[in-house]
Formats: structure tokens, sequence, C-alpha cells
């Protein structure tokens, strides 16, 4: 069965995060990809919070710094920076979850203005009863220290992509992800790694524009075109030695590339 | 409250963004040295401000989503940073013009020196975002708002010679004692004051606040193309009144307390009451729209709970930057600083920051991952495409032009 195909960073990354009561949690900063034994590679969590930005815009030190600060202080039960792929309800224009913000680690800038500051100021609005902390659940898992076989997919966009002889082609622009179940049901069914987008130019990429279903506008079809040119496509199964790329290694195609899929 | 004429969110949009403490200066500075070879411009703003908040309305309507909402969705967390701080800046500069113009124009009222009321404003605009409803701001600044149309029956009693004042506007020409850069400076501070960016991010998020959906678009509509054009109008309306009053005597305009003179001169005091009821409710609104944008773009940037429409303490970081954006406006108001400079400045980098908001907007509003069949049709799209040109054009020349005519001096 072919299910609906997600780019990464097209319709993922940067998208707006919603809890499931509705409320507007955070933005999806980035996302983990994962390894299995066989080298075939999945979409296994949602990343965001405030240390997991600084990660990806290129503040690393500080980045992973505040990630395990959050992560101490409240705690292995505590709000969480990781969205298991299982509690992702919906991935449309926005995410929806099946977790409470309370239990999210952007969230907790927010219960702390509300507490020390907004709270004092009259007219806030009644107290209700979601400002009871509801009990954090512990089938959420804390952020653990990243296993060896998994990947951000912020530090596989970007990467160079080398070709069977060595030379260098272009630059990870997408990775393109295909639903083979439903979405929240069995983990392992979920979001499949199908192909690298490779190429030069992630503006055109990132727009979307040079999709067949988009139409227009004609000038900024023809500008992304003359930027991005080169689009090529790079199915997982002809990416060599996956292992190598978790240690920072560049793609390198042991097949060629293919035009892209429609 | 029953929708009669649900309009009052594109009223208040266009009078805070067309006739706020940038646009009432600005206007009035170019009528005065210009005369009408420039409101070529305003024309074309007005045009590009609707076909943009055109688009970022019906982006709301449709997916219920505002514009710094997909600012970074399109642009990626680093550029839509940059666009970010861009945005913030000059929304707290213009703010500090906005609450500096209510207090004059309160102590055009009163005589009470301006530095000192900037605290009391800054606390009534504060007051009005924690506590009035949204709707209700919208209406009661609307309304009162519309009070500048004083200016135009003004220009009318002033009885101009119409023949040759449309013939100046219809044939642009530099005026002899002026230089070109001058000339192009001034456009594009017109061009900025028209097209400023926390309109489009106040009319969206302003959508998103009123529940605006696919089935409101014919209401969006009417926001855009009664509300935009009548602030237009206005402003017009005062570049006219100030270069019949103050052109023949070589007089420049520097300061809010000269706009409403054309109105002294057609109307006498009752007109000026009027006139300057105008002007409070026009930079008030400004103020209140700059202050909310200041919290939506933050918000929206990291997907922060934000807007009117939930509890105050739902939305805390979005009313925390508010507060703090008021609070540190009324400050470098309180020191002195000319507000008239700083209104400047702020609608020349506007011109210069817009096309970061303008292209994603358009990309978004073609792409039907979003808007289904509600995509741009070809009209809509060969206008964004012509003013995408255009507001690059302004954008590059933007800062050298100021270096060259030393900010217009």
């Amino acid at each position: 069965m072919t299910g609906r195909v997600l780019l990464t960073a097209l319709h993922v990354l940067d998208h707006q995060l919603v809890d499931a009561t509705g409320v507007l949690v955070g933005k999806v900063d980035d996302a983990e990809l994962e390894l299995d034994a066989a080298g075939g590679a999945y979409l296994r969590a949602l990343l965001s919070g405030p240390g997991v930005l600084a990660t990806r815009l290129g503040h690393a030190g500080y980045g992973r710094w505040r990630e395990r600060m959050e992560h101490d202080i409240d705690g292995p039960e505590g709000r969480t920076a990781r969205i298991p792929i299982g509690s992702v309800r919906s991935i449309e224009t926005t995410v929806v979850v099946n977790l409470l913000a309370e239990q999210l680690a952007p969230y907790g800038s927010e219960r702390w203005v509300a507490d020390h500051i907004i709270g004092h100021i009259p007219g806030r609005g009644t107290a209700s009863a979601s400002d009871d902390r509801p009990p954090r659940s512990s089938t959420v898992p804390g952020l653990e220290h990243e296993a060896a076989r998994r990947l951000r997919a912020s530090s596989l966009l970007g990467r160079a992509v080398n070709d069977q002889e060595g030379r260098r082609t272009g630059i990870v622009l997408d990775i393109r992800l295909v639903q083979d179940g439903p979405m929240g049901a069995d983990p392992s069914a979920s979001l499949r790694v199908d192909g690298l987008i490779v190429g030069h130019g992630r503006f055109p990429q990132r727009s979307g524009l040079l999709r067949h279903k988009v139409h227009g506008p004609w000038m900024l079809r023809a500008v992304a075109a003359l930027v991005g040119p080169d689009r090529r496509y790079l199915r997982w199964d002809d990416v060599d030695d996956p292992e190598s790329i978790l240690s920072g290694g560049p793609v390198a195609a042991r097949g060629p590339t293919e035009d892209l899929p429609r | 409250m029953k929708k009669v004429l649900p309009i009052f969110l594109g009223i208040l949009t266009a009078i805070g963004g067309f006739v706020d403490m940038g646009d009432l200066v600005a206007n009035a500075a170019v009528g005065a040295r210009f005369g009408m070879s420039l409101a070529w411009v305003v024309v074309v703003g007005i045009v590009g401000i609707c076909v943009f908040a055109d688009m970022s309305g019906r982006v709301a309507a449709v997916t219920g989503r505002a514009v710094f909402d997909l600012v970074r969705e399109r642009l990626g967390p680093r550029v839509a940073a940059i666009n970010l701080a861009a945005s913030f800046f000059i929304n707290v500069l213009t703010l500090i013009a906005e609450i500096c113009g209510v207090a004059i124009a309160l102590s055009l009222l009163s005589s009470i020196n301006y530095l000192l009321l900037v605290p009391a404003v800054a606390v009534l605009v504060w007051v009005v975002v924690w506590r009035l409803p949204f709707s209700w701001m919208e209406q009661i600044f609307g309304l009162l708002g519309l009070a500048l149309v004083v200016f135009a029956v003004a220009v009318v009693k002033l009885g101009p010679d119409w023949g040759s004042l449309a013939s100046a506007a219809t044939h642009p020409a530099v005026p002899s004692d002026e230089t070109v850069w001058s000339y192009a400076y001034y456009g594009i501070a017109l061009f900025g004051a028209a097209m400023t960016p926390y309109e489009v991010f106040f009319f969206s998020s302003g959508a998103v606040e009123e529940r605006w959906t696919t089935r409101d678009l014919a209401i969006e509509r009417a926001n855009v193309f009664i509300g935009f054009p009548l602030g237009g109008f206005l402003s017009l309306a005062i570049m006219t009144g100030a270069y019949l009053q103050f052109a023949p005597a070589g007089i420049e305009v520097d300061a809010l307390s000269q706009v409403p003179l054309p109105v002294v001169f057609g109307l006498g005091k009752i007109g000026l009451s009027i006139a300057l009821i105008g002007l409070f409710a026009a930079t008030f609104g400004a103020a209140l729209e700059t202050s909310l944008s200041a919290g939506y773009t933050l918000s929206q940037y990291f997907g922060w709970q934000w807007g009117k429409l939930v509890r105050p303490r739902d939305a805390a970081r979005f009313h925390l930057v508010v507060l703090v954006s008021i609070a540190v406006a009324a400050l470098v108001g309180i020191s002195g600083v000319d507000p008239v400079k700083v209104t400047e400045y702020s609608i020349v980098l506007s011109a210069a920051a817009l096309p970061l908001t303008y292209l994603p907007i358009l990309v978004i509003a073609n792409d039907p991952d979003y808007m289904g069949d509600q995509v741009n049709g070809r009209v809509r799209n060969a206008l964004a495409s012509v003013f995408l040109v255009v507001l690059v054009v302004v954008s590059i020349s933007t800062i050298p032009l100021m270096i060259v005519t030393r900010a217009g001096t």
C-alpha cells in the first residue's frame, strides 16, 4: 500500500503544534529519525522546545545545555521536548498531538509567566480547571540521551550528497516520508523515509513552488526554477551505508538518482 | 452585536495604517513641500496594500492562520528570525511615535506638555489591550477615526482650483527647488507609510480573532476594498489641505500640531475639535495595532498561544510581550526623542523590510494544501507579482537613498 506522502522540511518542520484541547503549544522545532537494523529509516518523534530551536539555529552548545537543563529540572516525568510519533494525532497545516500543553517543553515558559507575572494582574480571567496542573503522564518519555541510531532531521537537511564516483552532486533539500499505516497506531508502521530530494537551492524547495499542483505565480515559479534547477530524487534504498550518516558523514549514493516522484 | 456591516476591522486597520502619526506628518509635510506631485504614490500604495491585505485576509479566513505564523513555515527559522527582528524593531519604533502622537493630540486639547501625558497614554493603551473585547476596540476607534473626514470637508471649503489640482496630481514632476533624490526619498516614505507590515500583521491576526472562515470571504473583501481606500482617501485629503494651506506661504510641516491647521482655516473651531478627535482616534488606533502586532509577531514565530480571544492568563507570554513593548515605547517617548523623526525612520525601514513578509504570503496564497480551491487566480497573481517587483526595488533602494539625501533634509 502506498500511503500519504509528506516532505519533512515543507510539511512538518516549523508548523504549529496544537495540543489535544486546541491550545497552541509551540512549533515543530525539529524531528527525530531512527535507523533500524536493516538500514531503513523512520520518523520517530517530533521535537519542540527552546533548546531544540537553539540547536537548530546553530547554537548547538547552548541548545544541548538548555535541553539537558530543562530535562533535569522537570525530571524524567516532566515536560518533554520529544513527542513520539505515536502521540501525534494528525499532520495537516497544523500538527495536532494527543498530549496536553502542560506536558510539553515549550509550555514551560508560558506557565512561568502566567504564574509569576500575568497571574498577578487583575482581570487576567478567572481561574478555571485548566489552571490545575494535570497529572503528568508517565507514558510520555522524557528527553532521553540520544541513542546512537538517532538523527535529527535538521542535521540531515543540507548535508552534502556524493554520487557513486564520490563526486558531490548537491545537498539534501528535503526528506520524503511515506505513511504506510494509520497515524497514531502502530508506530513502526508510521512514517518511513522513502528517499531524499537532492539538489541546490533550499529556498525553491522550501517554498513548495515547484510542485506540480502549484500553478502560480508564474514569475516566482520561474525564479525558483532558476535558483534550484537540478533537483533529483535519491531513494533511501540507494543510500550507501546509512550508518555513516549517523556519524555526520556525507550521504553517498550507490545507485543513480531519479526524476522527482510526482 | 449583530453583524450589520462588520467592516470595522478594515477601517481601523486602514486608519491606523494610513493616517497614523507617520502618515499624518509625512502626508502634510509632502503636501507642503512637493504639492500634489507625489499623490500618485499614495494611490499606488493603496492598490499595493489592498493586494497584500486581501491575500493575508483570505489566507487567514481559509486556514485560520495569521501572517507571522506562516512566515516561519516558508522562510525557515533563520530567515524568519531576521524578519522577526526587523519587524519587531519597526513595530516598537512606530509604537513610540504613536504614543507620543496620542499625547500630542491630547496636549493640543488640554495645553499640558505632551511629555507629561505620555505615561497616562501608555497606561490607557495597555488597559484597552488588556480589557476591551476585540470587536469593541475595532468599532470604537474605527468610528472615531472617521472624524478625519473633516479634512476632506475642509479641502472642499477652502475652495481650491480643482482643475489645476487634478492636473498637478496627474502630471507629476519634481519641483524645481527639489532634487530628484529627495523626491524619490519622500516617495518611498509615502509608499512605506501606506504599506506598513504591522497593518497586515494586525489585519490577518484580527481576522483570526474574529474567527473568520471561508464563508466570511465576502466580509473580508468588503473590509479590504472599503477600509483601505477610505484610509488612502483621508491621507490624500490631508496632503491636499497641507498643499493649499502651506505651500503658497512656503511653510514646512514638521510637527503634528501643524497638521490640523487647514481644518481651522476651512471650518473654524468646531472643525478643529472634530479633527483633534480624529487625530486622537487614529494615533490611538495605531498604538493598539502596533502594540498588539508586537505580541502577534513574536508569539506566532514561536508558536505560543496568542490573541485576545482567550483569557489573558492563557496567553500569558503574548500579553507580557505587549506589556513590555508599551513600557519600553513609553520610556523612550518620555526621553524626549523627536516623534516625527522616529516616525520617518520607521516608515522608511518598513519599506525595506516588507518583501520578507510579502513573499511567504504570496506563496501560501498559491498553495492548494492550504487554500484548496481558494488559491489566487490569474488577476490576483499578476497584480501581486508586479507589486513584488516594486517592493524589492523599493527595498533595495531605501537605505542608499536615506544616506544620499541624509534622510530627506
